[in-house]
């Protein structure tokens, strides 16, 4: 795309009006595997205020093929920049991620509730990966990995089709060397070569020792294996309020105005998109969308 | 064959053995024999009909299928689980899959037939070892499916 004009950039998410899309310059896009690339946009400095909370997502808008909500998959303690790691599913996350350094995309945004960050000050954490869900986690990493001392343990558990389509494979052998801090991953299937486990995510819960009801849970994946990672936990006598979930439906609006993402009595893009399994436990496994 | 207490302690782990009876550990421990795998044994091959059934102790193993030629690997087990359940159930026929050791094993091995003949003998006993099988099985029909499902491809997903 070509821009003769300055264009007017996003200025953060205080100063934006939600339903107008916003110029943003593509500053890097590094190939994750065959399907999945992160982009990197460019923002002005803030001057410390951060420009996403972790577990929030943004409108992305690909000129002339169409908008997807896409979770910021970046750090967010770094000024200046906003991170969306996305999976080529269909012609707008194909083209996102076709666009070149110096393009413009359109963004609104940051929408949503965050990871609960807070609540999980002082606790252990855990947190539960599927596939492309280990992108609205890493976030959480990068800010308990920079305020380390105000968490627990940090347990990753995070499992993937195929060695090839493991996410972020530098950090996570990175983060499996922090403090006080262990990583597990498992493949559905691997080739000869690969070491590491064999099998469906929820069974490496036999293979870390926490304590449930000093445990915050932080899940992310295809609604598949959050059902069955609950009962996992479930069986380990994790309480289901302090199991949080990342949920996804087809968004349109981000504001609650449209209806397309309602989950039950919530809207997935102004409630969510995390939740607590408490909020979540009569509607998941409902696959109605309105 | 290894002594009582030697069994116990070192099937603390084996969440396979949680219904059993002190007389059931007992006979087990009476036909089971400790055995070490080195990194990239095989302890059976896919079709070979080894006729063992073993509760492993330590380090892991890759159950694998041979497709187009090459071997693709579908679970690891590790520490606390078992392997070699078809030889309780069948004299005939081979492994459905090729066992092989990812991190040096240590594992209890027991004679399929003989495990088969206690059961046999004393219906109890053989009872619970087929419900604890049973539930090894029905964990690992889950695990299946799941991998099946491709749950990862994420189909529920919008395809934006």
């Amino acid at each position: 795309m070509t821009v003769t004009a300055e264009p007017e950039v996003v200025a953060g998410a205080a100063q934006m009006d939600p339903l107008r899309p916003y110029l943003a310059r593509i500053a890097s896009v590094t190939r994750e595997t065959s399907d999945t690339s992160t982009i990197s946009i460019e923002l002005p400095a803030t001057g410390g205020t951060p420009h996403f909370v972790p577990g929030q997502f943004s409108m992305l808008y690909a000129y002339g093929v169409g908008e997807v909500p896409i979770s910021i998959s970046g750090d967010p303690g770094v000024e200046g920049r906003l991170d969306y790691t996305i999976r080529s599913v269909g012609a707008v996350t194909t083209a996102l991620i076709n666009r070149k350094v110096g393009d413009y995309i359109a963004m609104r945004g940051p929408f949503g509730t965050s990871w609960p960050m807070e609540a999980a000050a002082g606790e252990d954490v855990l947190l539960v990966a599927g596939g492309i869900g280990l992108a609205p986690l890493r976030p959480v990493i990068y800010y308990i990995l920079r305020n380390r001392s105000e968490y627990g343990r940090l347990v990753i558990l995070y499992g993937a089709r195929s060695p090839k389509e493991l996410l972020f494979r530098k950090e996570l052998s990175a983060w499996g060397k922090a403090p006080n801090t262990q990583v597990l991953t498992t493949v559905d299937y691997g080739e000869p070569s690969w070491r590491g486990y064999v099998g469906v995510v929820t069974k490496l819960f036999n293979f870390v020792s926490l304590r449930p009801e000093r445990t915050i849970t932080m899940m992310c994946g295809p609604e598949i294996m959050m059902r069955f990672g609950i009962r996992g936990l479930q069986g380990r006598k994790f309480p289901d309020d302090r199991i949080y979930l990342s949920m996804e439906r087809n968004m349109k609006c981000a504001v609650g105005f449209c209806g397309h993402c309602q989950m039950g009595p919530y809207f997935i893009c102004k409630d969510g998109p995390v939740f607590t399994y408490g909020q979540m436990r009569h509607w998941m496994g409902d696959l109605r969308e309105l | 064959m290894i002594g009582i207490e030697q069994f116990i302690q070192y099937t603390k782990g084996q969440s396979i053995l949680e219904g059993f009876e002190p007389q059931d550990l007992e006979r087990l421990a009476a036909l089971a024999k400790e055995v070490h795998f080195k990194r990239d044994q095989i302890v059976f091959r896919e079709g070979e009909n080894h006729g063992r059934f073993y509760l492993i102790l330590d380090g892991s193993v890759v159950l694998e299928i041979t497709a187009g030629g090459h071997p693709m690997s579908l679970q690891t087990l590790n520490g606390g689980e078992a392997m070699g359940w078809s030889s309780l159930v069948q004299s005939e026929g081979g492994a459905h899959f090729q066992a092989r050791v990812i991190s040096p094993v240590r594992a209890l091995s027991f004679d399929g037939p003989s495990l088969r003949s206690t059961c046999e003998s004393d219906p109890a006993f053989g009872y619970r070892m087929m419900k604890a099988l049973l539930a090894l099985v029905t964990e690992r029909l889950d695990a299946s499916r799941m991998q099946l499902v491709d749950m990862y491809s994420n189909p529920g997903a919008a395809r934006a």
